[in-house]
């Protein structure tokens, strides 16, 4: 039986059960509800977010679910990096996505519980970020500098162990 | 089963950002740290703490990256974030594994490993295997670490935490790597005349060892993980797994290990299908690696393990790899082994042009070069002459793919006999010079010990002009080339003809340039052939009449009583002359000159 989404702004998406089960907030709730006709009212999305989040539920729909803790199971270094995100991923993130949106995806995917999306979109920003200097990762995050000369010297001793390895 | 909406939106969060901003919602969701660390939403992005905190974990730490550093140096709450222990946790699980993450955290990022992030990595499970509390306290007791050293809480913790979990067998002043190493390399394994009964007793040993005290090898300490996983291997490849749920990273050796396995000359399907039994996979880097030994039996191996259109794939990417600047550990080209794998798998010539070339999708240059240095990929060989070679015996003198590899032969900086030897055979076979090459030339002349190789060349050059001019295939666009590059490069170049007389490259402190008080022997020749070269290239002058003398009797008396006049012809090569003149002039011969009338 479909499953009825309702965003923030009122738009209705209406999924097939295995897209929605993607999100645990989602599964959990038809788990405890049972099969329901009506529209689950998700106040915490905008519609064209949820488009997106329902986008990437589909390409997914049929791979298996992470585990509880997916860091439980046997390591896998090269699967672990920032740089190994999968093409579509990697265009699903970038198409037309700003930075507002990008964190509403995130925000989106930490809400309804979709731990691969979250990932994902944690990926993009950490890619991001690399390779930049903070004066530059605060432009691009339109971040204010809020430490003095004294404390950015200090900040930079304290963490010295960052650029150790 | 039917539920009102009423119970739905119950379920559902009552207002944006309810779970978001609520510590206890979002412990639920994301199994995060402390409430008065989730509640505080860092800046204009209203992306929860928690949420910069996973950011964070993604971020490289790898050997010289910067980005933790640079993450903590945004602002007060970004700072706040990195300096959180569970960010910090998260962090070293996500780049070392959870087994593995006190180690990594202790060997790379020792000044990061407070006692309270190492307590929560034992927390999340992350292992202290025995060598680590030895590694801990080697550390401690060393004297030339400064503030690398080891705090007296960090080694109070390891030290409880070595008792606590290995009792009376702690023994903090052994070495588990050496003992463990002692075993795989200089035990029964090692020896030619393999000992059964000695093997089985290492194989004990390492297994208490393993099971006991948690050994594995890790990078940094101790021999090569692949190496001695293919060795462990060899001895009883069912430690293997053990090692695995030790917290060995296999995917990270994978590769390496079945191309040992591969490159055995033994290798059968059943010897294969252990490995794979054990924990390893065949990959298609795998196979690439395995591919390269270009051994029949190996590929008989490979084929009952995967498609042809697999193996074919693999072997494409295999002679990518073969041409490029590293093919992998100890492979050394061999031109019957890129041949077999061509003829094998019907390569084409254009995965050849892929593989030889750094851009092989960009034009050539009008000048027939290419636009990219190196124009080819295995010029960062340790030594590409064989791969230049094999193409000029491959594709002839007068293939693209020829002319791109004596490009770089030229253009390739090292006193280097087989170097010089290898323009040598591209010249006796055929391969032509270009005017592009008198810069390659000129710069050549100014490293030390290849001055004598460049004046060669430059002597070879021509004698090829030469040869072209006397044979009538110089076309005058071709000379006019070869005259603004001589001109451009050598003879009229200031600072050229300044560095050879007072500079060399190489040779120098640290590989650097030296002065000289006069210029080498072979760089004089080198101008004046230059010199001689550019006169020989200049269209050859008219020739002056010969000047006739005539009585004439109305002229000026000669002192035989003649009169002498002047000669038409005189007067004809005068004017022949101005023409000539003209036309260099223009055809830019004599370079920019003002005020040709």
């Amino acid at each position: 039986m479909p499953v009825i989404l309702q965003a923030s702004d009122g738009q209705q998406f209406t999924i097939s059960k295995p897209v929605a089960e993607r999100s645990m907030l989602l599964k959990n709730m038809l788990d405890d509800v049972g099969e329901n006709e009506q529209a689950i009212p998700l106040p915490n999305v905008s519609g064209p977010i949820l488009a997106a989040v329902i986008e990437y539920c589909e390409h997914h729909k049929d791979e298996a679910m992470p585990a509880a803790d997916e860091d439980d199971k046997v390591f896998e270094a090269s699967k672990k990096k920032p740089d190994d995100i999968d093409q579509w991923d990697a265009d699903f993130m970038k198409q037309g996505k700003g930075n507002e949106e990008l964190f509403e995806i995130i925000l989106a995917a930490n809400y309804l519980d979709i731990k691969p999306l979250l990932d994902l979109g944690c990926k993009t920003v950490a890619n991001m970020i690399k390779g930049k200097t903070p004066e530059q990762i605060r432009e691009m995050f339109n971040i204010e500098n809020d430490f003095t000369p004294d404390e950015e010297e200090q900040i930079r001793r304290e963490n010295e162990w960052a650029a150790d390895a | 089963m039917r539920t009102s909406q009423l119970s739905l939106a119950a379920l559902a969060p009552a207002h944006p950002g309810a779970l978001i901003r609520n510590g206890a919602a979002q412990k639920h969701y994301l199994g995060a740290a402390d409430s008065d660390v989730v509640a505080h939403v860092v800046d204009h992005t209203c992306l929860p703490t928690e949420v910069w905190s996973r950011i964070f974990s993604f971020l490289d730490i790898s050997l010289g990256a910067q980005a933790p550093l640079r993450f903590s140096q945004v602002s007060k709450s970004w700072n706040r974030v990195a300096n959180d222990p569970h960010s910090r946790v998260a962090l070293f699980i996500r780049n070392y594994g959870r087994k593995l993450a006190l180690f990594g955290a202790f060997k790379y990022h020792r000044a990061a490993l407070t006692v309270p992030v190492a307590k929560q990595l034992r927390n999340a499970s992350s292992a202290l295997p025995r060598f680590l509390v030895q590694l801990v306290d080697k550390e401690y007791h060393r004297t030339d670490r400064g503030r690398r050293g080891v705090s007296v809480p960090l080694y109070v913790f390891f030290i409880q935490e070595g008792y606590h979990l290995y009792g009376n067998d702690a023994g903090f002043k052994e070495d588990d790597v050496a003992r463990f190493e002692r075993l795989l390399y200089t035990g029964p394994v090692a020896s030619p005349d393999h000992d059964t009964d000695a093997a089985a007793s290492a194989v004990e040993s390492i297994r208490v060892l393993l099971d006991k005290f948690g050994y594995l090898p890790v990078r940094g300490i101790g021999s090569p993980i692949d190496e001695t996983l293919f060795l462990l291997s060899k001895l009883d490849i069912t430690l293997i797994p053990k090692l695995v749920s030790n917290g060995l990273d296999i995917a990270g050796v994978n590769d390496q290990v079945l191309e040992r396995v591969l490159w055995r000359a033994d290798v059968t399907d059943e010897y294969l299908q252990t490995y794979l039994n054990n924990g390893f996979t065949l990959t298609k880097t795998a196979i690439q690696k395995g591919l390269q030994i270009a051994r029949q039996s190996t590929l008989d191996v490979l084929a009952k393990h995967v498609s042809q259109e697999v193996l074919t794939e693999c072997a494409k990417n295999a002679v990518i790899d073969m041409f490029g600047p590293s093919a992998g550990r100890g492979w050394h080209w061999i031109p019957e082994s890129v041949d077999f794998i061509i003829q094998t798998f019907n390569i084409d010539e254009e995965t050849i042009r892929t593989a030889l070339y750094t851009h092989p999708k960009s034009p050539r240059l009008t000048n027939g070069g290419r636009p990219e240095f190196p124009a080819t990929r295995c010029y960062m060989k340790t030594n590409p002459c064989p791969v230049w070679r094999w193409v000029l015996r491959t594709y002839g003198p007068h293939h693209e793919f020829t002319r791109a590899c004596y490009d770089d032969a030229l253009s390739r900086a090292a006193a280097d006999r087989d170097l010089h030897l290898l323009h040598d055979e591209f010249l006796e076979a055929g391969v032509r010079f270009y005017p592009r090459h008198v810069k390659i030339l000129a710069c050549r002349l100014l490293h030390r010990d290849m001055t004598a190789n460049a004046l060669h060349l430059l002597q070879a050059l021509r004698e090829q002009v030469a040869d072209d001019r006397d044979a009538g295939l110089l076309f005058d666009s071709e000379r006019d080339e070869w005259l603004q590059a001589i001109r451009a490069e050598v003879v009229d170049n200031d600072e050229w003809s300044h560095r050879m007389r007072t500079t060399q490259l190489e040779g120098g402190a640290r590989g650097g340039a030296y002065r000289i008080s006069r210029p080498p022997d072979d760089a004089l020749r080198f101008l004046d052939e230059s010199k001689e070269f550019l006169a020989e290239l200049l269209p050859p002058v008219p020739t002056i009449a010969t000047v006739v003398v005539r009585n004439s009797p109305t002229g000026r008396r000669g002192s035989g009583g003649a009169t002498m006049t002047r000669s038409p012809s005189m007067r004809s090569w005068v004017k022949r002359m101005g023409v000539w003149w003209k036309e260099q002039c223009e055809r830019g011969v004599w370079g920019v000159v003002d005020n040709v009338v």
